[in-house]
């Protein structure tokens, strides 16, 4: 009776386990990356957020930016991730700016005309079937 | 005469190489439907940031708004009796601090500080803050107010995240009283030293109408909070003031009205 106990146990400890590190991954490439952007004198953005996406799927974040201000979006997908984009767009849904590199980070870079509403699809074009965990934040100055 | 298909072959070969080169260098507009824009999951700035963009203030500005801070209550209080009301307070004492810390005042930002501290305590998000804030301190009597910043900017996320995990109504408040307050304060610097280009970081009306949206969505019981009511209709004032054209600024009249409707539902809340 306790062996499938232990069994079952050891199977969610290590699903779980797992799922940590997925989302872990993609925290560390994307905290690597602010790191280095906080070195050339950027802030960052209390903000994060964070899901799972298969592949094909994408998540739409809305953000307030103001003009003047340069602002660098950093995506970055785990370990089962292979390509992934992003893309922005202005409060009208006109594209701005994307990244289609291949490659599990997507970068954009932005500084604002004007202030207001902006769009930012990210998109999981490859990964494991099951799908793959994505971190994202920013970075202004 | 011999027929040459020489000549053909090379107009030929051009017209497709032509053709292909103008299809590799061409992208077709892409334009995000309108259903994943209405179904984005929205992100409030923080005080902070709209702090940062106006960017013609100093730390002598931001040290005259503080006097905003100590004109719109003449005792800040933590003991209010309903838990929304702590919660928009908590907000607000967050955006103090991140004023104080613009202002390089260390008296305000330790005012702040305590307050801040008092209301995440009664609204059990008191975990957060406590590490941050211990690393604020050193760095407050140090001086070191980029490193304070950063401190408060980490300690911010973390105790809404908190707050999201214990009353997700109260991560709303603290979110919404967060912003009126940045927005107070920044217009009563707009406000003694005004310019269009300053003003243009105003142009917030989206954001205005989702926190007014968001607070029409918390459940009957915190709605029913007459101060919680004030609130709404007057997110929905600041949202017409602040609605200009993409480039163009928000007119001087227009940011004296703003902060006094600010200045008018922050001192409301702190009673």
């Amino acid at each position: 009776m306790l062996r499938p106990l232990l069994y079952l146990l050891t199977l969610l400890v290590l699903l779980g386990g797992s799922a940590r590190a997925g989302l872990e991954g993609a925290m560390t490439r994307v905290l690597y990356a602010t790191g280095l952007a906080k070195q050339s004198g950027f802030r960052v953005s209390d903000f994060s957020a964070d899901g799972v996406l298969k592949p094909g799927e994408t998540v739409v974040l809305r953000f307030t930016f103001s003009s003047g201000v340069a602002y660098r979006l950093i995506v970055a997908g785990c370990e089962d991730c292979t390509d992934l984009d992003a893309a922005l767009y202005d409060e009208k849904g006109k594209l701005l700016a994307r990244d289609k590199d291949p490659g599990a980070v997507a970068v954009i870079e932005k500084t604002p005309e004007w202030t207001g509403t902006y769009f930012l699809k990210i998109t999981m074009q490859k990964s494991a079937p099951a799908g793959a965990h994505y971190f994202v934040q920013y970075v202004y100055d | 005469m011999p027929y040459s298909p020489t000549p053909l072959v090379l107009i030929a070969t051009l017209f497709v190489t032509a053709a292909a080169l103008a299809q590799a260098g061409e992208e077709p507009p892409e334009q995000l439907p309108p259903e994943l824009m209405a179904g984005a999951k929205v992100l409030v700035p923080s005080p902070s940031e709209l702090i940062h963009s106006l960017k013609s203030a100093n730390v002598a500005k931001w040290g005259d708004s503080l006097a905003d801070i100590a004109m719109a209550g003449s005792s800040h209080r933590f003991d209010q009796a309903e838990e929304s009301l702590k919660a928009l307070n908590l907000g607000i004492r967050v955006a103090d601090c991140f004023v104080a810390i613009a202002a390089q005042d260390r008296g305000a930002f330790e005012d702040s500080a305590v307050l801040v501290k008092a209301l995440a305590k009664q609204l059990g998000a008191s975990e957060s803050i406590t590490t941050a804030g211990e690393k604020a301190e050193r760095l407050v009597s140090g001086g070191e107010w980029p490193g304070v910043r950063v401190q408060l900017d980490a300690m911010r996320g973390d105790l809404l995240r908190e707050l999201e995990t214990v009353d997700r109504n109260a991560a709303t408040l603290a979110t919404v009283g967060g912003w009126l307050q940045g927005l107070h304060l920044v217009t009563g610097v707009l406000v003694r030293d005004y310019s269009d280009a300053g003003s243009k970081v105003l142009r917030q009306p989206d954001l205005a109408a989702h926190l007014r949206q968001s607070l029409e969505e918390l459940g009957a019981v915190v709605k029913s909070s007459a101060r919680v009511r004030e609130v709404i209709d007057r997110l929905r004032e600041i949202e017409g003031l602040l609605t200009v054209e993409r480039e163009g600024p928000v007119p001087r009249e227009k940011v004296q009205q703003v902060r006094a409707i600010c200045a008018a539902v922050i001192q409301g809340l702190e009673r």
